[in-house]
Order: C-alpha cells, then structure tokens, then sequence
C-alpha cells in the first residue's frame, strides 16, 4: 500500500531520499520502505531504504507567530510529515545495482518479508544465516554466518550500559539462535562435520546464568510469539554444564564444593591443581595487569620462578597448597632470582603472598584418589555449552581464571592445528581484561583470540560498558558490532562510528531487549528486538510458583503426606 | 497543445523581445477604488454621528475571506508596431474563518493581447497553460487594467459561489459590482486614500476607538453604478507618533441587502475584524491587514508556476520560432 512519495524539494541520491508521507498514513523510524523508478538504461529500478529520521513541521510558514495565529485558526499552512531514508541497496531487474536516484514524486511503499530480505541483503547470506531479532516490522532479522564463523570475518562485540543494555542476555540468544539452527548450519558449513560447536560464557553479575537448562516458566505469550516469528523454539539450552570455584574449606581433607548460592546440583567445582598451575604457566595470572606494569622486572622474576618450580616438580618436589609454594619461593629466593634486583624480589614476594589470599581457594593440591572427580579442569569439550561462574571471585582471581582457560584453550587449538570444533567465547568487562592502556598477559591473549581466533576456530563474543575503553584492536577485530542502550556521550566515540549520526543520540533511548546491530555486508546498522530469555535466568523463573516460600509449603506438604502414608502401612 | 504548436503561435503573433520588470507590479494610475461620489450620512443615524460600539464575537463563523493574488510573467513585443501582450498569472482562493484553512484555490494563466490581436489556442509554456483574451485598450496600462478585471471577475465568482452556500464573504477591496453577483459580501477597504465624509464626520471617525465603527453612510459613486453601504472601523488604536489612519479600514455591503441586515454585518464585522488583525512582524500593511488574508495570500502564491522556469522555456521557444530553416 501506498504511503507517501519520493519528496521533490529536497534532493535525491543513490544513497539517501527523503519521502512525503501521506496524510492518511504514518511512517516511523526504522520502517523499511521501497520505490521504484524507471531508468533508461538500466529499466525498473527498485529501492530499498530504511527510514532514520522523521519531521513533522508547518510548512510556508516563517515565523513563530504565524504558527501561534495557525493554532488560532487565522492562518494556513501545509502541516507536512515527512521523513529521510538511508538506500540499503538499490536493485535493477538484470540484478545489478545502478547508482541512480529514485525520482522525485515517485510512490513509496512499506516493504513486505520478502522485500526486508532483499533491503538488508539477507538473499544474499541465502542459507549461511541465523536470525538475530526481530525488525520493526516484526520480521526476523539475521547475522551473516560468514562473518560470524571465521570465514570471511569473526567475533562480536557487544556494548551497553550496565543492567539497562542486556548484553549478557543478547550473548547468550546469539549463542541460543546459533545453537537452535545448528542443523541448517552444518547443511551450510559441510565443513563443520559432526564435531559440535561449543560455548564457554563467563557468567560475571548474579547467578543468572546458572539456569540456562531450566525453561522460564514466567516467558510471556509475547515473547514466545517473538521466538515464533524468527523460526526458533522457545526452549531452554539442551546441554550445559556449570562450573563455579571452590566454596573455601574449613578443613584439609573437606571435599571441595561449588560456591553457588541458588543452585548446587549439576554445579561443577573448578580449580587448578599446582602441578597444572606450574606446567601451564599460570603463574602470571596471578599478578594484576596494574602490578606488572608497574615493575617491568617481575616479568623476569615470574620467568625464574617458574623455571625453578617445574625443574623441582620433575625432580618429585610435591606442594599441598598454594601457600607452600610461595613459601618454597621464599626460601630459595636468593638462589632463584641472584640476576633479579632485592627490590624486585621483595616486590615479587610480597605480591605473591597478597595474590595467594584471593586466588588461594582456586589452587588445589593433586586430586586424591578418594575425591569423587577425576579433575577439577574445565573440559569444555564435554558439554555444548559451557557456564563458568566467577561472580564472586575478586578481581585479581577473575585475571586468573579467564586468563588460565583462555591460554588452555589457545594452546590446545593451537596443538591440534584445527579450526574444528568452533569454540565460542563470551566475555563479559572486556574493559577490565583488554583495556586500551597498558598491556598485560590476559590482555594479549584477548588481543591474541581477537586477531588469531578466527583461523583457530575461537570466536570471541565480548562485551563491555564503554568500547573507547577498550584496546581498539580487540574491537575492530570483530566484525559483527552490537549497541545498547548507553550514554551519549559516550557514542561519540569513534568506535562507535558503525551507528551513524542519528542513531548515536537514539542509543541512551534504548530499552532492555533492543539492540543496534551492526555487520560488514549491510550498509545499515539495523534495530533489533529480541525476546526474554527463554531459560530461567534466576531460580524463581525456573519454578512454576512464583515464591520460595510456597515451595517450601509444597514440601512441607508433602513430607505430611509421607508421613501419612507410613502409619496407614503401620495400620495395615 | 504540443510545444511546436505553441512555437508556431509566437511565430504567427510575431512575439519577439521579451521583458519584464518584477519591481513593476502594475502602473499607478490604475486604482481599485472609483472617485467619490454623493454620500448620503443620515442612512442608520439622523443627524449628528456618535462612534458605535460593537460587543467582541466568536470569529470561528460560517465566513470566508475571499482574496485574489497576480503576477506579470512576461510582456511580448508584437512585430515592429510597438504593440504588446501580457502574460500573467492569478490565484484567487477563499479562506475558511470556521475551518481555519484555506478552502479553496483556483489559478488561471492568461496572455492579455491588444484589441485587434485574436489567438484561438492558449499558449502552453511547461505547464502553464496562457488562455488569451483581448484587453479593452493597447496600451500597457489598458493591458494591465484587462488583467485585473480578469482577476477581479474571478474573485466576483468565488465571492458569489460562496454567498450562495450560505457563507457571509469579506473580500478584499471595494465590493465588485453588479451586487446581484455577490450575494453577502463585504468589501473590505484597507487603504484609506481620500475621504468619502466631511470634516464633521471625519473627525468622528478619526477619533474611533479600537472596535468601534462610525454609523452606516451610502455612497453613489456614479449614475450608471448603484449606490453602497459603507461605514468605517477601527482596528487598532495608533500610538502617539501613528498616523491617525492606522488600523482604521473601511467596509462595504451591497445595496441589495436590507438596511437591518447591514446593521447587523456591521456590527458583526466590528465584533471580530479588530481580534483578527496581522501584526506589523507578519505584513508591511498591518494592522489593516487582517492575519488569515495575509495567509491567504501566502499560499495562493504558492500557487504559482515556477517562474524562472516559464521565463526561460519562453526565451528558447521564440528562439525556436525564429531559427533559420
């Protein structure tokens, strides 16, 4: 249906119009419309746009007052409404696309499913595509897998205000969508074989991520309509597995438990054993990005001491904790380090030690053959997506634990020399990890995925408050950016230069579930929608009552009627 | 029509130099207004004058304010008799006080050739089309003198259409004649140029304050013309360093209507004339300009075809009708 035309008194490009809506019809931002002109070169040419600003003002009429007499009915004026649209794409029948303008007067109209496809170029991603939202006119939108995968491009970055932007929430329905649609993936990706793509997230705020296999009894039907329109099931992650670090131990033989505080069961603990910690070169992580670049010549001492520690593992030098190897260090200190200055070693120690109170718990001594696990690694190879809550850790504890698995995971791609099976990677405070000044080992491993990750099958899926606090690397590197709602001030940022003017003062109007998204082969970053997680995100959603407290009812009631059972049996 | 037709209408006026002139909007011996006549003051109140109040009343009333707006496209040199033609275009359109829009707009293109010079076709230029028509005089003032009539017999139109749907007109200007063809209309007179009254009266009207009239008075302009009611109102009162003319106007009715009937649109019109005025930021004319007549000529303007453009189509298709074979 009709709903304007291509506006005469203003001028018309290939890449930008503007449109006279009727005045029995409205558009509005986002709206993705279409026109077609005739062109003798090149016959019907059709045009594809997405509307970014709309204006509605008195035309004819110069002066304020004029206005005031207009609203008093003592003065005419054309009340005009009429909007500006960026081209996306402009298509001629032979399928080329003629840089040609649309001509002015020209009959505008909403674009329907199949014209979506062709404005924002999904024809073209034909099978390689997910969905990753909703657009405004209810169609699904999609990610280019080409761009996501490692093929052409790799990695997302996603960025937003804390707790208003869902980047979290967004990760893990990219991750859900992935997953959902992995069937067609493989039809597309023959490549990918059988081998499963896997999920490490690192759960950082709350316990939300610790119910992604249990459904949100609370979705509403508006939210299952939304997993409908894109073709997805609304259901949670079919196989996760949780791990959270050790609840610290009263005594030494304890056994080690997950420190979870709304779920226990099916929580796997994780921690490193000292042989682990020593032969993996971990010792670096538990110095903070601050400390070592402060003293360049720890880095020297940390190399010793290593050296010195697997010499003495080998040689059968066993430690019980954390602490005895520090005081081990401390001991032969001067035999270890006699090339490394007194302040330096002083400086070493006395990081070591404050390290050792934070990252203590997370450093078991070899797992004993009574422990009820084999090991207290993660393999992320065991489950399709892996949860690995650090929540609750310090910040010097979470360098370690991201730092540790990251370098495991390089290093083992690294080994096997295949890009298979994919390993996604979702990584929440990036700014904490990679930030744009000083560098530090668990920089340059982010640094390292970002710009290596693609051709060893690891996609970073990163995320942070503020881009521009970022190393610049980390977030060029991908290719697939994404905005939530943030200040404005912030979206000035050159980083932020994919949104376009416009959209970089709609970013603070943004609400939870919306997103700008932004990828290579689309000239537009387009608005998306996308549903409340489909899992529970905190044990209330994964219950059908709405309280603990009635749960606690229902058990009550039912250890009654146990307790009936038993003495009607006693009776008989 | 096509194009070449229109060239081969040039060619057979013999139209060659084009000129125009924007500063020269009409000469200045053609007035709107026809010279006092008789004037009759005892018609609402015998004998000596006292200034009439009138009570404020809602302006958003079945009225529409009936005005026309022109313009000289270009003037044509025929042959070598030193005769011309006139192009020219006019809107004229109505105002709705009820709507508070305009409600309606027509424009008409013509070429104003001198008596003698018959054309059957109009003259299309883009997508003016130019109706022709003879004017009563050769000469440029009678040229201009047709032009206005035309417009003015339009305005006339529109005023009548209007009063026979029930609506009470102000048109802008002294009333057109013959009043059988303007229903209830009102002539409303912005530019006092002369005195109808004599220093007695005038002195009355001088003094009016803002929404009062002076009494009706009916004025005979000439034999052949009838006779109109007419009276004064004041719009706006003048500040100290204001002439005394400023915000006063003049209005007119036709004769055809009953005394009473008049008294009523009189004190009508100084019910909600004065609450409608333009302000001196919106019209060189104001106050005596009123707000929505201002509008209405604003977009009657907008109207208008493009004027560069006619000009220049016009300039190459007399080229064309003279380009060597």
């Amino acid at each position: 249906m009709k709903i304007g035309i291509v506006l005469g008194t203003k001028d018309a490009t290939p890449f930008e119009f503007y449109i006279e809506v009727d005045s029995n019809q409205s558009l509005q931002v986002d709206d993705i419309i279409v026109t077609t002109s005739e062109y003798p070169r090149f016959g019907r040419v059709t045009f594809y746009g997405i509307v970014d600003q709309v204006i509605s003002r008195l035309e004819g009429l110069e002066t304020n007052e004029q206005a005031r007499f207009h609203s008093q009915g003592l003065f005419d004026a054309n009340l005009t409404y009429y909007c500006h649209v960026v081209v996306t794409r402009t298509l001629a029948e032979d399928g080329t696309s003629p840089k040609v303008p649309p001509r002015p007067g020209s009959d505008v109209r909403l674009a329907d499913i199949e014209e979506t496809k062709l404005a924002l170029y999904f024809d073209k991603m034909e099978k390689k595509k997910i969905p990753c939202g909703l657009l405004s006119n209810n169609t699904p939108a999609y990610l280019d897998l080409d761009f996501l995968l490692g093929i052409k491009g790799g990695h997302v970055n996603i960025s937003g205000k804390s707790g208003v932007a869902t980047k979290t929430s967004y990760a893990t329905f990219l991750l859900y969508s992935y997953f959902s649609s992995l069937k067609e993936v493989m039809e597309a990706y023959p490549e990918l074989g059988s081998v499963n793509t896997h999920a490490i997230i690192f759960n950082v705020k709350g316990e939300d991520l610790l119910f992604l296999d249990k459904p949100n009894t609370k979705l509403s039907e508006k939210d299952r309509k939304m997993y409908e329109a894109m073709g997805l099931p609304a259901k949670p992650f079919g196989n996760v597995r949780f791990y959270a670090p050790p609840r610290p131990k009263r005594g030494q033989f304890e056994t080690i438990l997950p420190n979870t505080e709304s779920r226990i069961e099916g929580v796997n603990t994780f921690a490193w054993t000292i042989r682990e910690m020593v032969e993996n070169d971990l010792l670096w992580y538990l110095f903070s990005p601050k400390e070592l670049s402060d003293t360049s010549q720890l880095y020297l001492a940390i190399r010793m001491a290593t050296k010195w520690l697997n010499e003495e593992m080998r040689e059968g030098l066993v430690f019980h904790s954390l602490r005895g190897v520090i005081q081990a260090l401390e001991e032969q200190i001067d035999k270890i380090m006699d090339r490394v200055a007194v302040g330096t070693r002083d400086a070493f120690m006395r990081r070591l030690y404050r390290a050792e109170q934070e990252i203590g718990s997370l450093i078991v001594p070899e797992v004993l053959p009574f422990e009820e696990v084999e090991s207290y690694s993660i393999d992320w190879r065991k489950a399709q997506v892996n949860v690995v809550d650090i929540h609750r850790l310090s910040d010097r504890a979470k360098y370690f634990t991201v730092g540790a698995i990251l370098k495991s995971i390089v290093a083992e791609k690294e080994n096997t020399g295949m890009p298979w099976p994919l390993v996604f990677i979702v990584l929440d405070e990036l700014n904490k990890y990679a930030p744009i000044s000083g560098d530090s080992p668990i920089a340059d491993i982010i640094l390292d995925i970002a710009e290596r990750g693609r051709s060893l099958g690891i996609i970073l899926i990163g995320a942070q408050q503020t881009a521009s606090e970022v190393t610049h690397r980390v977030v060029s590197n991908a290719s697939i950016r994404v905005c939530g709602n943030m200040d404005a001030s912030e979206a000035e940022h050159s980083v932020y230069g994919y949104l376009g003017s416009l959209n970089k003062k709609r970013v603070q109007y943004l609400t939870p579930g919306q997103m700008f998204v932004y990828q290579p082969d689309v000239p537009q970053t387009v608005l998306v929608q996308f549903p409340m997680p489909a899992w529970a995100t905190k044990y209330q959603e994964s219950i059908d009552t709405g309280y603990i407290e009635e749960e606690f009812m229902v058990s009550e009631l039912d250890i009654m009627r146990e307790i009936e059972k038993d003495s009607d049996k006693e009776k008989k | 029509m096509s194009e070449i037709l229109a060239v081969d209408l040039l060619k057979n006026l013999q139209a060659h130099q084009i000129w125009w002139d924007d500063s020269l909007e009409e000469p200045v011996n053609i007035r709107d207004e026809t010279p006092p006549g008789e004037v009759e003051t005892d018609v609402e109140i015998k004998g000596e004058w006292i200034p009439i109040k009138t009570d404020r009343v809602d302006y958003r009333k079945k009225v529409v304010i009936v005005d026309g707006v022109r313009r000289i496209d270009a003037h044509l040199i025929l042959g070598g008799t030193g005769r011309s033609a006139l192009l020219g275009e006019f809107v004229v359109g109505a105002f709705s006080l009820e709507e508070g829009k305009v409600i309606k707009r027509i424009n008409e293109c013509v070429i104003v050739l001198p008596p003698g010079t018959h054309i059957k076709e109009t003259l299309i230029i883009g997508k003016a089309e130019y109706i022709p028509f003879s004017a009563g005089k050769a000469t440029e003032e009678g040229l201009y003198s047709s032009f206005i009539q035309r417009m003015r017999e339009k305005e006339r139109e529109l005023a009548y259409e209007f009063s026979q749907k029930g609506y009470i007109v102000i048109a802008d200007g002294p009333l057109q004649v013959p009043f059988s063809e303007v229903g209830v209309t009102l002539g409303f007179v912005k530019s006092i140029r002369r005195s109808y009254l004599g220093e007695r009266h005038w002195s009355i009207v001088l003094n009016l304050k803002k929404g009062e009239r002076t009494p009706i008075f009916l004025i005979r302009t000439s034999e052949n013309l009838p006779p109109k009611y007419s009276w004064y109102l004041r719009l706006k009162e003048p500040k100290y360093f204001e002439s005394p003319f400023f915000g006063l106007v003049r209005l007119e009715a036709p004769y055809t209507l009953e005394l009473k009937e008049v008294q009523e649109l009189a004190q009508f019109s100084g019910g909600f004339l004065p609450y409608i005025i333009s302000s001196s930021t919106l019209s060189s004319r104001a106050p005596e300009n009123l707000a929505p007549l201002e509008s209405l000529e604003k977009r009657l303007r907008a109207m208008f075809h493009p004027i560069d453009h006619i000009r220049a189509t016009l300039r190459r298709m007399i080229a064309q009708a003279y380009e060597e074979v």
